[in-house]
């Protein structure tokens, strides 16, 4: 239950109400009065009337379920981030390149903006190289799922091989989501140190967009 | 005519009256916050212990539980330390991290996406750009944080390196009327 901002029976304070009363005394209507310094409380002024104001609209928008219930838009009746609802549009962003430069810096491989408009998902992944020697974990390759300018959680430092050509990698059992605009890519790290050589660098990832 | 307030910004020696500013613009959307009574100050700090690292190209996750009907009205960040993968120091900067804050009740983030650290760190002396944000860095106005008064922070790592930072969130939280009776009703 949330607690009340002010004691009510504040309310009907002013500075006269305390006239004629000893520290540590009941005040008006039961209040007590403070016993020190340290306990205090001013009766309320017309600004804590204002503040209470903006406490009580906002209590009221949680009533109606909060701003998304209220502001203008799209209504799924399933978080449209957990199951692709109708207006979803599915995609698949598949891309490779040629094994990059033993350099150790970040090569992109895959790259595409969210439509404005829409919010989206990344619900599976695909991150593998089709030459041979690669040991999994060995620190040769280094695959991140970069959204804007941050990495992805988990997925920002990814040292093995995640899904295959013909199955992708479920996030999870979940999904990344996405905001209206961001660019998502997905980047692939050659160590200075490997010796791989040949191949190609395959990266994919998989979801769905829906308007907002 | 209202009375000028007499608080810590009053005091604040660094704040000319200038009033085409950020700082004294955004002040001036506090002055109800700062006219109320029975406020007080309530600054968290993120992490808690500033010896935990945010990992390579990772995001570190936290959680403020604050009071119901407290406002959050300014903000600094500062990296603090940062060492390498193979564990030596390297010099850091807050534009190497990325910084979100959500209000876990109603959803809304204080910034449209992650914010770079450095555009909410305060331009402190010795920097090229000093005295171009003061200190802190106030919102354009108070967010009042409901109940739960839960306040998610996000702290995401953009580099090789380890990183220590702190973000401190400054808030203002109502105080309760001391109910004595309900408290010890023998002494009332």
């Amino acid at each position: 239950m949330p607690r009340p901002l002010l004691t009510p029976k504040l309310t009907n304070y002013s500075a006269d109400l305390y006239s004629g009363l000893m520290w540590g005394q009941d005040g008006p209507q039961g209040t007590p009065v403070p016993r020190n310094l340290l306990q205090r409380v001013w009766p309320p002024n017309e600004f804590n009337w204002m503040l209470m104001q903006e406490y009580a609209l906002w209590m009221e928008i949680v009533r109606c379920g909060g701003l998304a219930n209220l502001c203008p838009g799209h209504r799924y009746p399933e978080p449209p981030w957990v199951k692709q609802p109708l207006q979803g549009q599915r995609y698949s962003k598949i891309s490779s390149i040629p094994l990059p430069a033993a350099s150790g810096t970040d090569v992109q491989v895959l790259s595409f903006q969210v439509p404005v408009g829409h919010d989206g998902v990344i619900i599976s992944n695909v991150n593998l190289w089709t030459g041979t020697g690669f040991v999994e974990g060995g620190g040769d390759l280094t695959w991140r799922v970069q959204i804007n300018r941050r990495y992805a959680k988990d997925y920002g430092a990814i040292n093995t091989t995640l899904g295959s050509l013909t199955t992708p990698y479920a996030i999870n059992s979940g999904a990344i989501r996405l905001q209206s605009g961001q660019i998502v890519r997905y980047l692939v790290n050659h160590a200075a140190t490997s010796a791989l050589v040949g191949g190609r660098i395959v990266c994919a990832l998989f979801g769905w967009f829906y308007p907002r | 005519m209202l009375k000028q307030v007499v608080d810590a910004f009053t005091y604040n020696a660094a704040l000319q009256l200038l009033p085409c500013r950020y700082f004294p613009q955004a002040l001036g959307q506090m002055d109800i916050l700062r006219r109320a009574v029975n406020h007080r100050a309530r600054w968290y700090v993120v992490p808690d212990d500033q010896g935990e690292p945010v990992n390579p190209f990772d995001t570190f996750f936290y959680q403020i539980a604050a009071a119901d009907g407290a406002y959050l009205w300014g903000y600094n960040f500062h990296t603090i330390s940062a060492t390498s993968p193979d564990q030596t120091p390297v010099a850091t900067q807050s534009s190497d991290l990325l910084v979100q804050v959500v209000d876990s009740c109603t959803g809304v983030p204080l910034f449209q996406d992650y914010c770079i650290g450095s555009a909410a760190q305060v331009n402190s002396q010795g920097t090229a750009d000093y005295g171009s944000r003061m200190s802190p860095v106030l919102l354009t106005q108070p967010r009042l944080i409901l109940d739960p008064a839960l306040v998610n922070v996000y702290i995401s790592n953009r580099t090789a390196n380890t990183i220590y930072c702190q973000l401190l969130l400054m808030f203002t939280e109502p105080c309760l009327l001391v109910e004595e009776k309900a408290k010890c009703p023998d002494l009332c």
